[in-house]
C-alpha cells in the first residue's frame, strides 16, 4: 500500500477538490433538487413526506414564535403551555437564525439546513478516507448518489432531521478526535460532541463508543501518554460543560421515561419503523465492500490506518441493531453509502491496482464516473440500487391555507376541531394552525357513518408531541413529568372552529363531511369564514349554545 | 507587530479566494435551485456565509489549523454552526429574544477569534523578541 507524503495527506489538488465538489452538487441536485422542485422557497412544504417532518418544522416554528426556547408551543404540546423545551435545542436555533436571515419560512429553513448536511458528511468522509488512500475516497465517491436511494432518502423525507444533523456533528468530532495531537483540536472535539449531544443524543452515545475503542486502540498502539489523555478530557470536560444544563432536562424528559426503550437487547435484522439503508442494497459490489473491510482490518497498525477507523466504526454500529439498539442503529445507515464509500473504494483500488500496476488517479476519478452511472439511475443494473426520484407532499395548498387562515385571522385562545379526513392521519401538521387543536378519531367516524347518524359528541383525540413527557419545572433544575390523557368523548361545540374535509379519498367520508357541513350551518351561530376545494372552516360564534343537536339521523338516498 | 502584517497578506490573499467561493456557492446553488429566484439564492447565500462560513473561517485562522481552504472552511462552519445553535439555545433562555440573535453570536465568533488570534499572535512576538 502506497504511503503518501504529509503534505499530500493534507493538500487536495484542484481536480480533486472539484470532482468532490461536482459529487455534493450532484448529490443535491438529485436529492434536494428534484424533491423539491428546484426550489428553495415554496408556499407550502413541499417534500414533507411524514408527521416527524412537521413535528420538527412546527418545533421550529413555536421557538420563533416564542423567541426562546424555554417552553414548548402549547399548540405541540395539548395546549399546554407550560411545558419545558426537551427536545435537543441546536437544529431548530439554527433554523431559526437561517429563517430569520434569509427570510424563508420554518419549513423551508429546516428543510435546507437538513439537506445541506450531505455537504459535512461527504467531504469530512472524504478527507477521512483521503488521509489514508487518495485513489480510496476518490472511488468511494461514486456510491454517494446511494443517500437519496430508496432505503436511506427516508431519512431526509420522513422527517429523522435531527439524527441526520447530529451525524453531520458526529463526522467532524471523529475528525477532531482523529487529528486531537494538533493545535485547537481539543476544543474541536468537545465543541462537536457538545453540538451532536444537544442535537440527537443518540448519535453521541455512538460517538462516546468511537472514543472508547480508539483510546484503547490508542494504548494498543502505545501512542497514548500523559498529553494524550489530557487532550481527551480536556475535550470531555468541555462538553460536560456546555451539555449539563440540558442534560438534567435530558434525563427527565427522555431517561426516566424512555430510557430503557434505547437499547432493548432484542436483535432487531429489519426495521419495522420505515426502510432504511441494508448491505444488500451494494449488489454487486459488496465481495469489494467485504475486501475493503478485510484490507482496513489488516492495516490497521499502519501509518495514517486510523483514517479508516471511522468508517469501520460506523459500518459495526449501524449493525449494532443485531444487539438490541434497534432505531438508533437504523438511522446511521442513512449515511452508510458515504461512511463505507471509502471501504468499497479500498476494495475496487487494490482490485484494480493488482490488475493493472499503472493504476492512479485518473483512473480512479474514472471508475468512480462509472459507479455513478447505475448508481444514479442512469443505466439500470440488476442487484445495484439506485437513486430514486421522488417528489410531493402529505400536505397541499388547501390545507396549507386554512392552517395558515387559522394562525393568522383567530384568537389565540380559540380551539380547533378537525372533523377526521385522512389528512390528518399525519397528525403534526395540524400544528401549523398554531392553536389548541382537536381530532375526530377514524373509529368515532366510522361508527357514526354505520350508524346512519351525525352526532355532536364524537371519540376525539388531542394530539402533540409528547414524547418527552410533558415536563414541568418544579425548582431550579427540577423537573417532573405531567400525568395526561386528554383523548375523550368530547362535544364538537365547544370549539371555536370546526374544519370540514368536503374532499377526502373515500366516497363515503366525503359524503358524510358535506351532511355534517350542512347540519352545522343549520344553525345561524355558525358561519363558514373559509372555504375552497377541498375544506370549509365554520366558526361556532356562540359555544354557550348548542351547534348542532346531539344526534341527527342520516336519510337514506 | 509581525503577526499583524501576516495576518493582513493572510486575509488579503485568502479573502478573495473566500469571495469567489462565495459567488462560486450562488452559481452551483443556482444551477441546482434553478426555480429559485436570484434575489432568493443570494439571501440564502448571504445568510450561509453570515451564520457558518465567515465565522468558521475566523475560528481557523484563531486555532491555527494548518489545513488547506477547503477543509478549514468545512470543519470552521460546522464548528460555528455548532456554537450558533449552542448559544442561541443558551442566550435565549437567558431572555435575549431570537430574533436579535443572528446579529449577536456570529460576530461575536467573528470578534473573539480575532482577538484571540491577536493575543496569541501577540504573545509569540513577546517570546521571540525575548529569546532575541
Amino acid at each position: 500500500m502506497e504511503e503518501e507524503t504529509p503534505r499530500e495527506k493534507n493538500t487536495c489538488t484542484a481536480i480533486e477538490l472539484s470532482f468532490l465538489l461536482a459529487i455534493i452538487s450532484l448529490s443535491l441536485y438529485l436529492g434536494y433538487g428534484n424533491a423539491a422542485g428546484h426550489a428553495i422557497a415554496h408556499d407550502f412544504p413541499v417534500a414533507y413526506l411524514a408527521s416527524d417532518a412537521f413535528q420538527h418544522q412546527t418545533r421550529a416554528q413555536g421557538l420563533l414564535d416564542a423567541g426562546n426556547y424555554r417552553y414548548e408551543a402549547f399548540y405541540n404540546m395539548r395546549g399546554y403551555p407550560d411545558v419545558v423545551g426537551f427536545y435537543m435545542p441546536v437544529m431548530y436555533h439554527l433554523t431559526a437564525q437561517i429563517s430569520l436571515l434569509s427570510g424563508l419560512a420554518s419549513y423551508d429553513a429546516i428543510q435546507l439546513m437538513v439537506f445541506f448536511t450531505v455537504i459535512p458528511i461527504i467531504a469530512l468522509a472524504y478527507f477521512m478516507v483521503r488521509g489514508f488512500n487518495r485513489n480510496a475516497a476518490l472511488i468511494g465517491l461514486g456510491f454517494v448518489p446511494l443517500i437519496f436511494s430508496q432505503g436511506s432518502y427516508s431519512g431526509f423525507l420522513w422527517g429523522h432531521w435531527p439524527s441526520l444533523l447530529s451525524q453531520a456533528f458526529l463526522v467532524c468530532a471523529l475528525w477532531s478526535f482523529l487529528n486531537i495531537h494538533e493545535e485547537g483540536m481539543t476544543l474541536l472535539a468537545g465543541l462537536f460532541f457538545a453540538a451532536s449531544v444537544l442535537t440527537h443524543t443518540s448519535e453521541a452515545i455512538f460517538l462516546a463508543l468511537f472514543i472508547f475503542i480508539y483510546a484503547l486502540v490508542l494504548f494498543l498502539k502505545k501512542e497514548m501518554g500523559i498529553a494524550m489523555i489530557k487532550k481527551f478530557a480536556g475535550a470531555f470536560a468541555l462538553t460536560a460543560a456546555i451539555t449539563i444544563y440540558f442534560m438534567v432536562i435530558f434525563k427527565t424528559a427522555w431517561f426516566d421515561t424512555q430510557g430503557s426503550s434505547y437499547m432493548s437487547l432484542r436483535p432487531e435484522p429489519v426495521w419495522l419503523g420505515g426502510p432504511t439503508f441494508y448491505l444488500q442494497y451494494f449488489g454487486l459490489f459488496i465481495p469489494f465492500l467485504i475486501m475493503g473491510i478485510v484490507a482496513a482490518v489488516l492495516f490497521w497498525k499502519k501509518k495514517n490506518a486510523k483514517f479508516l477507523y471511522p468508517s469501520l466504526f460506523l459500518l459495526a454500529a449501524g449493525c449494532t441493531n443485531y444487539i438490541g439498539f434497534g432505531m438508533r442503529a437504523f438511522t446511521l445507515r442513512f449515511n452508510w453509502p458515504v461512511y463505507l464509500g471509502g471501504l468499497l473504494g479500498l476494495g475496487l483500488y487494490l482490485t484494480a491496482k493488482a490488475a493493472y500496476r499503472k493504476w492512479d488517479i485518473k483512473h480512479s476519478m474514472a471508475l468512480a464516473i462509472a459507479i455513478l452511472i447505475p448508481v444514479t439511475g442512469l443505466v439500470s443494473i440488476p442487484y445495484v440500487a439506485s437513486y430514486q426520484q421522488v417528489s410531493g407532499s402529505i400536505t397541499d395548498p388547501y390545507h396549507w391555507q386554512a392552517y395558515e387562515w387559522i394562525a393568522e385571522n383567530t384568537p389565540k385562545d380559540a380551539a380547533i376541531y378537525f372533523l377526521y379526513s385522512e389528512h390528518y392521519e399525519q397528525d403534526a401538521v395540524m400544528r401549523n394552525s398554531r392553536r389548541f387543536h382537536a381530532l375526530a378519531t377514524l373509529d368515532s367516524v366510522r361508527s357514526a357513518m354505520n350508524d346512519m347518524a351525525l352526532r355532536r359528541t364524537l371519540h376525539t383525540e388531542v394530539p402533540g408531541d409528547t414524547g418527552g413527557g410533558l415536563i414541568q419545572r418544579t425548582g431550579f433544575m427540577h423537573y417532573a413529568t405531567r400525568e395526561d390523557n386528554r383523548s375523550n368523548m368530547i362535544d364538537v361545540c365547544t370549539f371555536d372552529y370546526i374544519v370540514v374535509d368536503i374532499v377526502t379519498r373515500s366516497d363515503a367520508l366525503t359524503a358524510y363531511n358535506r351532511l355534517f357541513l350542512q347540519q352545522l350551518l343549520k344553525n345561524e351561530n355558525n358561519k363558514i369564514v373559509l372555504q375552497n376545494e377541498v375544506l370549509a372552516i365554520v366558526q361556532n360564534t356562540n359555544k354557550s349554545v348548542a351547534c348542532m343537536p346531539d344526534e341527527v339521523e342520516i336519510e337514506n338516498g | 507587530m509581525r503577526w499583524k502584517l501576516k495576518m493582513a497578506e493572510l486575509l488579503k490573499s485568502e479573502w478573495v479566494r473566500l469571495l469567489y467561493i462565495a459567488i462560486g456557492m450562488a452559481i452551483v446553488l443556482k444551477l441546482i435551485f434553478f426555480n429559485e429566484s436570484f434575489a432568493g439564492i443570494w439571501r440564502i447565500t448571504l445568510a450561509l456565509l453570515w451564520i457558518a462560513v465567515i465565522p468558521g473561517y475566523c475560528m481557523t485562522l484563531w486555532l491555527n489549523m494548518r489545513y488547506q481552504l477547503a477543509l478549514r472552511l468545512i470543519v470552521g462552519s460546522m464548528a460555528s454552526a455548532a456554537i450558533v445553535g449552542i448559544a442561541s439555545y443558551y442566550i435565549g433562555i437567558m431572555g435575549i429574544d431570537i430574533w436579535y440573535h443572528p446579529f449577536l453570536i456570529p460576530p461575536g465568533i467573528i470578534a473573539v477569534s480575532v482577538l484571540l488570534y491577536a493575543r496569541k499572535k501577540d504573545n509569540a512576538s513577546v517570546k521571540d523578541a525575548e529569546r532575541g
